[in-house]
């Protein structure tokens, strides 16, 4: 399922004199089973973009086409509900979402919601604690008594219950230590990977967008100024740093190394492309 | 010198917990100086925070802020000189302006007008929020939110800050603008900072850093004999700063690398070095 974004534009409380600009002709595509990273300042539109993925906001002008669906600015709410089932929403600190009793009814809620019998969904809910690497037990658990990092993964459950196509990530590890982010991550790869799931991730983390992504939309100030794939986009060192904007660090690293001499072609992202890269000018393996 | 923090044989348990959270914790902290304490997640970092000002009562051991042993007569004495930062910015505004978030402590202490509008200034300016004195809290970026919770801290003249995870919430840019402001600050106070810390960039700034691990100190050392752990600091929860990471790449090459911490730039050296002599 691709989402179709055909000069949208989005202005917050339209036609009052508090209006203000949350898009600026936005057109670009995000294509079925990609992994797109979105990156841009706060208040640069990325939250408003992430918002017309599944329709809580909808254009002020332009279009948005999600799969055979086109979202216009006079499109009636209540042809939506197929849509908000097909493109999962992990919001920030999503654990705080958690509500329920035990972990199995939190994630059981959603599923429930849009018809589908207890049972069927309580089944479901063992199914997704099994996809985000939770042990069995915490079924029975309050989702309370799970440390932060678990309870998110609760509440990732919860939104994949619903066995969307598309899941949007904003800022899933914010507030996580390194371990927790690291297998946050991998399991994001993981469901991208076997459950043919599309992601869109919004991060301030470089690394990350290097390490995932294979496409790349950098907002600011309510526009789409650079798209393209991680490489093409870190190659413009000096205009995200103009719009301080931060690089991969293995890029810093080759911006430093290269200055003393050393050559990269192309501009490596990770530590084992910079490792394969220096290689052969540092005498190789051999070099005593 | 009188340590402005010493900390000897410290226990806390949690109630209803089957372990303690914090085993015989011991250790000092000289005026002046900036101690990073790092460690994943539960590993009792903030546990041990809230031991420092009183916030929980120790099972065993002792905690001497300044010349104080803490206990519930000198409680409050120790509160004036120990300031806390928390994680979340949003949670510890109360003031509807700035300037009145500020001025909020100061006047819990019954600090005279004129001198709390004196501190108030200075404490923006230390901080370099002056210009947002009227704005409303809510309306900031986290790093500005972190700024302005560090001010409230810095108008009370504690003699001690501690950063417990203070910027683990924060964007890229607000990482370096608190731990640039921190820096900047004990340049010219003589502010004591013990940042609780799961950002390697943040205890790189610092003068010493406490690795904890499941409420146990691991060990102590200065941020380079830390981060010389490589790959082992990865199997405790941590991150490794990038130049570690790239030589383990290189290391996993067959290239030979220094075992001592490397900073980039003495990275760069090294690996110019095997350059020029191919």
């Amino acid at each position: 399922m691709d989402i179709t974004f055909d000069h949208v534009s989005f202005t917050y409380q339209a036609g009052t004199p508090f209006a203000g600009d949350g898009l600026k002709d936005v057109t670009t595509t995000i294509r079925d089973h990609s992994y797109t990273a979105i990156i841009g300042h706060t208040g640069s539109g990325k939250s408003t973009l992430l918002q017309h993925l599944n329709a809580l906001l909808k254009p002020t002008q332009g279009t948005v086409t999600i799969g055979d669906l086109t979202i216009t600015p006079e499109t009636n709410n209540k042809h939506l509900r197929p849509l908000r089932q097909k493109v999962g929403m992990v919001f920030q600190f999503a654990e705080n979402q958690l509500f329920e009793q035990t972990v199995a009814k939190d994630i059981a809620f959603g599923p429930k919601n849009f018809g589908v019998p207890e049972a069927e969904a309580l089944a479901l809910a063992e199914r997704m604690v099994q996809l985000v690497g939770l042990p069995e037990e915490v079924l029975a658990q309050s989702p309370f008594d799970l440390s932060g990092g678990q309870m998110r993964r609760v509440a990732i459950a919860g939104v994949l219950a619903m066995q969307p196509e598309v899941l949007v990530l904003d800022e899933p590890t914010a507030g996580l230590d390194p371990a927790g982010r690291a297998e946050m991550m991998t399991m994001f790869a993981e469901l991208h990977r076997t459950q043919g799931l599309t992601i869109v991730l919004v991060t301030h983390q470089m690394d990350d967008v290097a390490d995932y992504a294979d496409s790349v939309l950098v907002m600011d100030r309510g526009q789409l100024v650079r798209q393209g794939t991680p490489r093409e986009v870190f190659a413009e060192t000096e205009w995200l740093r103009a719009h301080s904007l931060g690089l991969p660090k293995t890029a810093v690293m080759a911006e430093q190394l290269a200055a003393r001499g050393f050559q990269f072609d192309p501009l490596p992202l990770t530590a084992d492309q910079l490792a394969d890269q220096l290689l052969p000018q540092i005498g190789g393996a051999a070099h005593e | 010198m009188l340590p402005a923090i010493a900390v000897s044989h410290l226990n806390y348990q949690y109630p209803d917990a089957e372990r303690l959270a914090l085993h015989d914790v011991s250790f000092t902290v000289a005026p002046g100086e900036w101690v990073a304490i790092i460690g994943h997640n539960g590993s009792g970092k903030s546990t041990l925070a809230k031991n420092l000002n009183g916030l929980l009562a120790p099972a065993a051991g002792t905690v001497v802020v300044g010349g104080l042993t803490l206990s519930e007569s000198t409680v409050w004495d120790i509160r004036a000189k120990v300031g806390i930062v928390f994680q979340n910015p949003d949670n510890q505004f109360v003031g509807a302006t700035v300037a009145d978030d500020v001025a909020f402590g100061l006047e819990n202490r019954g600090v005279p007008r004129e001198e709390m509008l004196v501190r108030v200034a200075d404490a923006l300016d230390a901080v370099g929020m002056r210009d947002f004195a009227t704005r409303e809290p809510a309306r900031l970026s986290g790093g500005q939110k972190q700024r302005v919770a560090i001010a409230g801290i810095i108008a009370q003249r504690p003699d001690i800050i501690i950063l417990d995870e203070a910027t683990s919430m924060l964007d890229p840019a607000g990482r370096t603008e608190i731990v640039q402001l921190i820096q900047r600050l004990r340049a010219t106070t003589q502010l004591t900072v013990l940042s609780i810390t799961h950002d390697i960039d943040e205890a790189a700034s610092a003068d010493r850093v406490i690795l904890l691990n499941d409420g146990e100190i691991r060990t102590v050392g200065t941020p380079a004999e830390i981060f010389a752990f490589g790959p082992e600091l990865l199997k405790l929860g941590l991150d490794v700063p990038y130049p570690e990471k790239l030589k383990a790449a290189l290391a996993a090459r067959g290239v030979a690398m220094p075992a001592h911490y490397l900073d980039a730039e003495g990275l760069g050296d090294y690996l110019w070095t095997l350059h020029s002599t191919m």
